[in-house]
């Protein structure tokens, strides 16, 4: 794989803790198992990925495990084990892309949303603290089945987790018929992930990171695709009250300036800019964003069904 | 506000179109303050062949040579491929190639025949040099081909062609995410500046979507080679290419996300080349079924 560069980046996992890899079957179909299964560290992982760890970085990363299967010239396949802090982490990873053939490798995941998308020869999967790639470097029926093989082997022992709360309390509808488009739905913490699925800012400006819970989605108004018919959320769980203040107020000063200092003092915005209605509101530990809002009343609308999806999550939680 | 502080949000995008906004961004070193003067308008070449990839996408290299050959007498004006790289090269240069190692790898067989047409125009083959990596080997060159894969990337927009010598910058992940507007200034370092005679970009199979891995649904086959001597303007059109299968893919707007400011800054900040598409020609050759520009 032209993008591992294993010399530099990896060490033997004889002396490694108890690893997922050592779970993996010695085939899968006519694909033997090669010798010499890496472990990468977080320190190591921008020479794994010649400076483009940043994506796994951004997610409570421990440790990367890789293994590689052949079944002759030019036909391998590459599994990666990206061994996350917890399961959100793991769901995380996979919620940047919905795109793909769900597929069910082990236990029936607890809701409707899929752990497991195949396409194209990339198996992309969540099982427990685990997001994997399985990749064929070229498409058959056979390094398929291979790969699917091998997923059902990564998930084994190991029912899928639920979805993170934030994520489980999203709204399917909001205000006037604005549906969750539930392909968009991504769980984060980092501001690099949500600029990848909805810039806001080249700057961390809501203080987003590894202590933090947030998702992103679109909500669409049926059978009105444009994008003017379009609401983005961003809902957003602190560690803390103060530091979702903090940040709070870090938004309005970046992003919503206009906005007046006594609403932003209440903790509710709500305000006119180039691209629709945009608004933030806190309450305790937790901030709503909606943006491109069509009028007041649907910002107004998205920021209490957010917060209360918020609420929901940290009722849960406790 | 300074220049220094402002804090670049998706309203400066909103306001000023995708690009405008770029002006506002972060300083960069003294040195590449220096803008470069260059003609206000560029051409650049896209030779397309259908024939160039195989259905198990392997690459045709008795077309990938003809398609070359018509890209570089496109470039120059030439009459035959051999004058069209004497053009650029002389045979007393050490010519670097520069192609890319990762995400989205410029084709081996790429590579093998911009040497091939090196060594044809009279370049010795001792003088032609894997010039990727260390700013070192480009020091130790005369001339630079950059020769990028077309590619998405996740941090900076697109991965193309100013993406290409970031490494050496000798710090590539400083210029990710909000410092990927300064990509502009790596073609400015002493080592590198004012060597590179062609951009030529591998879009035999580019990537429209993701990294930092492949992710094989976004690849497709586009069968072509762009070139040209603007960087800047090499890139817009990469980027044109990109934005449209993205757009074709999804049936709905679905824009790079984070914008790629580099390009534009390329231009306003670095004077490399011009980013704006109204001042560039595009010469098309071959194959014209899903030329997206």
């Amino acid at each position: 794989m032209s993008h591992v560069n294993p010399a530099s980046a990896s060490s033997s996992l004889a002396t490694a803790r108890e690893t997922a890899a050592a779970r993996l079957p010695e085939a899968a179909g006519t694909f033997r198992r090669i010798e010499g299964a890496r472990l990468v560290e977080p320190a190591a992982i921008f020479d794994y990925m010649d400076g483009a760890g940043e994506l796994y970085l951004a997610y409570r990363f421990d440790h990367l495990e890789v293994v590689e299967y052949r079944a002759g010239e030019g036909d391998d396949i590459l599994v990666e084990l990206y061994r996350m802090r917890g399961a959100d982490d793991a769901f995380g990873l996979l919620s940047g892309d919905w795109g793909g053939e769900p597929v069910v490798l082990g236990g029936k995941p607890p809701d409707d949303r899929p752990r497991a998308l195949y396409g194209a020869g990339l198996l992309r999967l969540a099982a427990g603290d685990t997001y994997a790639r399985v990749m064929a470097t070229r498409e058959t029926p056979a390094a398929r089945e291979a790969v699917l093989a091998l997923g059902r082997a990564i998930a084994a022992g190991r029912d899928p987790a639920p979805a993170p709360r934030l994520v489980a309390a999203l709204p399917p509808t909001v205000g006037a018929g604005h549906a969750l488009r539930r392909d968009s739905a991504c769980f984060l913490r980092s501001h690099l992930v949500l600029n990848s699925a909805y810039f806001l800012s080249r700057q961390n400006i809501l203080d987003l990171g590894p202590e933090v819970d947030a998702v992103t989605a679109r909500y669409d108004r049926p059978a009105a695709a444009s994008d003017a018919n379009r609401v983005r959320v961003v809902l957003v769980a602190y560690p803390d009250a103060d530091r979702a203040r903090r940040a709070f107020d870090g938004f309005r000063a970046a992003y919503l300036p206009e906005a007046p200092a006594g609403a932003a003092a209440a903790g509710t915005i709500v305000t006119p800019i180039e691209d629709g209605w945009a608004g933030a509101r806190r309450a305790d530990r937790a901030v709503a964003i909606a943006l491109e809002c069509p009028d007041r009343a649907t910002a107004t609308a998205f920021l209490a069904a957010g917060l209360a999806a918020l609420q929901t999550a940290e009722a849960t939680h406790e | 506000m300074s220049e220094k502080h402002h804090v670049l949000t998706r309203r400066d995008f909103v306001r000023a179109g995708a690009g405008a906004a770029v002006g506002v961004s972060v300083a960069g070193a003294a040195w590449a303050e220096q803008a470069v003067a260059t003609p206000r308008a560029s051409t650049v070449v896209l030779v397309r062949d259908e024939r160039a990839l195989d259905a198990a996408h392997a690459v045709n290299e008795a077309v990938l040579a003809e398609m070359l050959a018509a890209t570089a007498m496109r470039v120059t004006g030439a009459p035959t491929a051999r004058e069209a790289w004497r053009t650029l090269f002389k045979p007393t240069d050490v010519v670097g190639l520069v192609p890319t190692p990762h995400l989205n790898p410029t084709h081996a067989e790429v590579v093998a025949a911009v040497r091939a047409a090196l060594v044809d125009a009279g370049v010795p083959d001792g003088n032609i040099r894997h010039a990727q990596g260390d700013v070192d080997r480009a020091a130790a060159c005369t001339a630079l081909v950059c020769l990028p894969a077309l590619k998405a990337h996740w941090l900076t927009g697109i991965g193309t062609v100013l993406k290409n010598y970031i490494m050496y910058s000798g710090h590539p992940s400083h210029y990710h995410d909000e410092d990927s507007d300064r990509l502009g200034e790596i073609w400015l370092l002493p080592q590198v500046k004012g060597k590179t005679r062609l951009v030529l970009v591998d879009a035999l199979r580019p990537l429209c979507d993701k990294g930092p891995q492949v992710d094989p649904r976004y690849l497709w086959d586009y069968k072509g080679l762009l070139a040209g001597t603007d960087p800047v303007a090499v890139e817009a059109v990469a980027l044109k290419i990109i934005q449209a299968k993205r757009e074709a893919m999804r049936g709905e707007s679905w824009p790079l996300s984070p914008p790629p400011t580099c390009v534009a800054m390329a231009d306003r900040r670095y004077g490399l080349g011009t980013a704006r598409m109204t001042e560039i020609t595009i010469a098309r050759s071959g194959w014209a079924a899903d030329a997206l520009v």
